[in-house]
């Protein structure tokens, strides 16, 4: 196991943690869909998709650590060669993801608790609840795309 | 198509042919009437005619209504029977539907009997709640052996009461010795938040005792209505309470009996339905002593089919073209491919009457995002598959089909860009092939190219595809300014921001990317443009919008961060194809024994409906959004008013025409 190894699985760390925004952002959603059920238990399937908007936050937190650990093989116990340098860019590119993730899923999280209250009065609205929910999700798409980018641009020799 | 053109009718008619009408109308269900009230308003109308109908009548069906909408609801909850997925209405022939509600007067009295049952359920609830708390009240009290009735002897008052626990039975004995040795205090029993006493004091020294209560904050209890020794009451209550559970009983039984009548009951509840539609639209219709007049909107379609029946009733009519500037009632009315995808523009907002339906424009590309960001030929196939068995299964009707029908096409969509990327449930293929055949060549090859090795083509032809969207939204803002005559105000907003983009795009990337010397044209363009954009301010504003142009410049930034928008279909696609190629890989760290086998599978069922799941719903959203905020934003200003046919209303029935 050398450096470069332990600074990749470094960057998997803090890709992962981007489902810890996710959980409070999901968590927050479903305090404020358990009050929507509260008055109307017919909108659970309504407001179960609504929660569910602030997961992908930790899915691509996820999905970044998996890569990581992927590329330098220490899912298939096989671990590769990977110099401090490499080792350094992918625990950088762990980075945008998993900070903007955790942020991100939390805003997330609060704008569709509010959305939730939006449909608990009007039911017919879900879209817009759904769309505001979908404008923060773009930044933590577009650190996910970064977070790629950065890890594909290194190839292990 | 897109948007229905809509006609203004009037109709004089005789009296006697009102109602007949009124029910003619509604089982055409292509007419929107309109409220009379303004004409009211006009003294020279309001000296002529009045109001038709009367609110009696409405009220009086919407109050029956209500009570058979509750009667349901409380039936509903004995229904055993499985509940569908979705509620559909029950198709069923006119002739059907009049047989059964034609008998309303022994459904009227099954809903009396529903009504009658669950009062008396509600009543004996509320009693049981009485004596639990009552009980509750008396458990402590268990081991006092006196009757409760019992407040006095000759010589002796009793005072039951609590202390809170805070203080010990020495210090309140202490206390009331102090206030007056005439009296004998003991504990009953106690609990975590107070004591239970008992005081027994000669008589005469009320004042005393009292005093010694305030001292030690003693609150007095009197049992009301109680006879007997707590323990006596304690057990009668309990009887009486199993008396009221058999009761309970006894009723829900008798109610689940009626869930038989719920059909019936459900059917007679769209006939009054259909009745207080008729009188609300007697309402809307103006009278004189002889004659009505009745005004909407129809569908120009369907000119014909009103004239045969405005004539059939040997009415006075007129049909007319709406004034330009009138707001009409928006229809959509769209076919094949694009009208399923009318339940995405719904969702936003109906286009006002000067637009027009954006729909047919936008339908392939929400379709084609939604599939490039979800990707994946077997995932394109079970959605698909799933809204085709949805479709077949249940009847149903308005947005929700709509949806389901343009979830059928984006699975196809879907499949579609599956081939495209060579991806199906990941690489799977790939990975049974190694796993359990040891040949690596199994893989599904790309039609097109594998985004996971190349990320890079698939974002650049990402933020392609978004320009193309983007400048098809423009050029529908550009087609509104020339048809209002407005020919450089199109230059200003769009023509020259396309000559920017494109030149930008140039002058960056030509040069390396496409072929040399497009560079220096790309940058001319650019500086062409943005000239266009500072001066043509000039020509179209006055005063210190003249200087505007400099402003609107800065808008290249929101163009930018437009176009970027669109690499969500990159980030996602990535998303929904590498989540199953990891839980593929995990399941492939299984040995080939058969536990290893079964784990196998059940790491990919669970692993690929979570996967289908969540970026499902992804794709769906954000192929939404990319409507909503980059296309939509370049041009739609939405805000119409849904056009609502005066048809039958019904909730749980869809009558239909006798067939055979």
């Amino acid at each position: 196991m050398s450096l470069g190894i332990a600074l990749a699985i470094g960057g998997a760390a803090i890709a992962a943690s981007a489902c810890g925004g996710s959980g409070l952002g999901v968590g927050a959603a479903g305090e404020a869909a358990a009050g929507v059920i509260a008055e109307d238990p017919n909108k659970f399937g309504q407001t179960l998709l609504l929660q569910a908007l602030p997961g992908t936050q930790g899915i691509y937190g996820l999905l970044m650590a998996f890569l990581i650990l992927a590329k330098v093989g220490m899912l298939g116990g096989d671990p590769a060669m990977v110099t401090t340098e490499q080792g350094w860019y992918l625990l950088f590119s762990g980075i945008p993801i998993g900070v903007v993730g955790i942020l991100s899923g939390y805003a997330q999280g609060k704008c569709v608790a509010s959305g939730l209250t939006l449909i608990a009065k009007r039911p017919g609205e879900i879209a817009k609840a759904i769309i505001y929910g979908a404008m923060v999700e773009t930044f933590a798409i577009l650190a996910l795309l970064v977070s790629f980018l950065m890890y594909n641009s290194v190839t292990l020799g | 198509m897109a948007v229905e053109r809509m006609n203004k009718f009037f109709v004089i008619g005789l009296d006697t042919s009102r109602e007949a009408m009124i029910n003619k109308l509604m089982d055409f269900g292509v007419t929107q009437l309109t409220s009379q009230e303004s004409k009211l308003a006009d003294e020279e109308w309001a000296a002529l005619v009045k109001k038709g109908g009367n609110d009696e009548d409405v009220s009086k069906l919407e109050s029956k209504i209500s009570v058979i909408e509750n009667v349901v609801k409380t039936l509903e909850n004995y229904d055993t029977t499985k509940k569908p997925l979705f509620k559909c209405r029950e198709v069923i022939t006119f002739e059907a539907f009049e047989k059964v509600v034609s008998n309303d007067v022994s459904i009227d009295e099954r809903i009396d009997k529903v009504r009658e049952l669950s009062g008396r359920l509600k009543l004996l609830h509320g009693n049981k709640n009485k004596i639990e708390t009552t009980i509750a009240g008396l458990v402590p009290w268990r081991t006092y052996s006196m009757p409760l009735e019992t407040t006095e002897t000759k010589y002796t008052g009793i005072n039951l009461g609590t202390v809170s626990a805070s203080t010990t039975i020495e210090e309140v004995k202490e206390a009331m010795e102090l206030a007056t040795n005439m009296c004998e205090v003991s504990q009953i029993a106690s609990d975590d938040g107070q004591i239970y006493l008992s005081v027994f004091f000669v008589k005469g020294e009320e004042e005393n005792v009292k005093n010694g209560y305030k001292e030690v904050g003693f609150n007095r209890i009197v049992f009301k209505d109680l006879e007997g020794t707590p323990d006596e009451c304690i057990q009668r209550l309990e009887k009486e309470k199993e008396e009221i559970d058999g009761e309970i009983e006894k009723i829900e039984i008798n109610l689940s009996e009626m869930v038989s009548s719920l059909k019936e009951m459900k059917w007679l509840y769209d006939k009054l339905i259909m009745e207080r539609d008729a009188a609300k639209a007697n309402r809307k219709t103006l009278e004189t002593k002889r004659t009505f007049y009745l005004e909407g909107w129809v569908p120009k379609r369907a000119n014909e089919a009103i004239t045969e029946l405005f004539k059939e009733y040997e009415c006075y009519f007129e049909l007319f073209e709406p004034d330009e500037n009138e707001e009409k009632p928006i229809l959509l009315n769209n076919n094949g491919l694009v009208q399923p995808v009318e339940v995405i523009t719904e969702l936003y907002s109906l286009p006002n009457s000067k637009e027009i339906d954006p729909t047919p424009i936008y339908s392939m590309f929400y379709l084609g995002f939604f599939g490039l960001m979800f990707g994946d030929l077997a995932y394109g196939a079970i959605l698909t598959l799933l809204c085709v068995l949805m479709l077949k299964k249940f009847n149903l009707e308005g947005t929700i089909y709509k949806l389901i029908k343009s979830f059928a096409y984006a699975g196809v969509a879907t499949m579609f860009w599956g081939l495209m990327f060579g991806s199906c449930f990941g690489d799977l293929t790939g990975v049974i092939g190694l796993k359990f055949f040891d040949n690596p060549d199994f893989i599904l090859k790309p039609l097109w190219f594998d985004p996971i090795t190349n990320p890079i083509k698939l974002l650049m032809y990402s933020c392609i595809f978004g320009t193309i969207h983007i400048f098809i939204g423009m050029g529908i803002k550009a087609y509104g300014y020339i048809k209002e005559g407005k020919i450089l105000e199109a230059f200003n907003d769009v023509f020259c921001w396309y000559f920017m983009i494109i030149g930008l795009v140039l002058w960056l990337a030509g040069d390396s990317y496409i072929k040399e010397g497009l560079g220096i044209i790309g940058q001319w363009m650019t500086i062409g443009a943005a000239a266009g954009i500072l001066i043509l301010p000039f020509f179209i504003s006055k005063g210190i919008g003249k200087a505007v142009g400099l402003w609107n410049l800065y808008g290249v930034t929101g163009y930018i961060s437009d176009i970027l928008s669109y690499s969500r279909l990159l980030a996602l696609g990535l998303a929904t194809t590498v989540i199953s190629q990891v839980v593929n890989m995990l399941g492939g760290f299984m040995s080939n024994s058969i536990i290893g086998i079964v784990m196998f599978l059940v790491i990919l069922v669970i692993g690929h409906v979570f996967n289908f799941a969540i970026n499902g719903l992804g794709a769906y959203v954000h192929a939404c959004r990319l409507q909503y905020v980059e296309f939509f934003g370049k041009f739609y200003e939405g805000g119409g008013t849904p056009f609502e046919p005066f048809n039958k209303k019904t909730k749980y029935v869809q009558l239909i025409k006798e067939e055979i």
